[in-house]
């Protein structure tokens, strides 16, 4: 016998087992993507934060906010920006909050406590010149700065930069050229 | 003046990534030693800030996240899941409290009225016609006296700012069980019957004609005579 349904115009009837379907298809998915991303979310990170930790604390957050909004991604296609978008956008959230907090501590505890200075082991992991150039980072608008990070992430290219920010390879090279200048004027 | 010209030209072009200068330029620097020593230290400082740039960028990421991500991902499947299994078992639970809240409140409201539940007597005999109230019982007295002293007692909780609700049972005769039953419903239609009954007001003597009987088809209500009162 055959049953018949009837279906509003404009409307798809969605069962709950049509609707688990759903979710394990874009969980699987997301599987699938994730290996490649994975890595990407957090160097971005990590190009904001410099600390390991803080990075992937950041990463797994926009990786998981990217997976619960994972269904309403229209164009499966521009994912990679938009994990970009979320790892930077949280990351520069954190290291904005972690300025505060350490302006609110240096306040407190007073100037003695800055007299201090880096330590023997932060002198070796990083030269004046790296400190310098993070700083200049630090201070460059946040669409060079986006630019200028991927950009230099292995594996890249300025087309795939492109194409993951959906801006013109124009736009790219433009913003592309202005951070550099503008870190180069900085450190001179 | 020539110079600061060519060395914006050159700083352009390192910027921008160029792999070779304009001719010009090339031109300018084979013959100027100053901007040939200006372009090599910005070839320097533009390497520099780009191997920085990418030791920042490219650091190793830690192992765990991934597996970290995959197990958070599987525990907000599984919550999700049983999230979207219990929405209908909730709104169905919502809509049988929202039905059965009002029922029983205005059911028990309702209940527990001035007048007080009647109960058929099974058995006929003195000792059974007794109501169930802390109303002493009086050997000999008619039942009207009976439901006047079990009014009594409604009547003093009555008195009350609020009508408190009394399990309340009178044994009667099954004729009169009816007829009371039938009163009870009229009663409950117009309330001021009730507070009529309760509170009756002492009228004077040439005022007492003015009741007539009251005639319903079951039920047979007069003043009450002077033997009663």
């Amino acid at each position: 016998m055959r049953e018949l349904v009837l279906i509003q115009p404009g409307r798809v009837l969605v069962g709950p087992s049509e609707r688990e379907s759903e979710s394990r298809r874009a969980h699987r998915e997301f599987e699938e993507r994730l290996e490649e991303c994975g890595p990407l979310a957090f160097r971005v990170a990590y190009g904001v934060l410099r600390n390991a930790a803080d990075a992937e604390d950041v990463a797994q957050e926009a990786l998981l906010k990217a997976y619960r909004n994972f269904g309403r991604l229209r164009e499966p296609a521009r994912f990679r920006g938009w994990l970009v978008r979320i790892a930077f956008r949280m990351a520069l959230d954190r290291w904005r909050a972690a300025k505060r907090r350490e302006k609110r501590e240096t306040e407190w505890t007073g100037p003695e406590q800055k007299a201090l200075g880096p330590t023997t082991e932060e002198l070796a992991v990083s030269s004046e010149f790296q400190a310098r150039l993070e700083k200049a980072m630090e201070e460059l608008p946040e669409k060079f700065r986006l630019v200028l990070l991927l950009s230099a992430i292995e594996g890249y290219t300025l087309d795939e930069v492109s194409g993951m920010l959906g801006i013109p390879m124009g736009t790219v090279k433009s913003r592309l050229f202005f951070a550099r200048k503008q870190l180069a004027e900085k450190l001179r | 003046m020539n110079c600061e010209r060519y060395q914006a030209k050159l700083i352009a072009a390192l910027a921008s990534g160029e792999k070779s200068l304009d001719g010009d330029v090339a031109a300018h620097l084979r013959t100027c030693a100053e901007c040939g020593k200006f372009y090599e230290a910005e070839v320097h400082l533009f390497k520099a800030i780009d191997s920085g740039v990418r030791a920042v960028v490219n650091e190793q990421m830690p192992a765990s996240l991934l597996p970290g991500v995959r197990t958070e991902m599987e525990a907000k499947r599984m919550a999700g899941s049983w999230f979207l299994a219990l929405v209908p078992v909730a709104g169905i639970v919502m809509v049988a409290l929202l039905i059965l809240v009002p029922l029983v409140r205005y059911g028990l409201r309702s209940s527990a009225g001035p007048v007080a539940g009647i109960a058929e007597r099974r058995e006929i005999g003195p000792e059974h016609r007794l109501a169930v109230l802390n109303v002493p019982e009086k050997r000999g007295a008619s039942p009207v006296k009976k439901r006047r002293a079990a009014r009594h007692v409604a009547g003093s909780s009555a008195a009350q700012p609020a009508v408190q609700a009394t399990a309340v049972d009178v044994l009667v005769d099954p004729e009169e069980s009816r007829g009371l039953r039938r009163l009870a419903e009229v009663v409950r239609e117009s309330p001021q019957w009730a507070m009529a009954v309760l509170h009756p007001a002492e009228l004077p003597a040439s005022h007492a004609d003015v009741i007539r009987a009251v005639q319903f088809s079951d039920l047979e209500v007069k003043p009450l005579s002077e033997e009663d009162r």
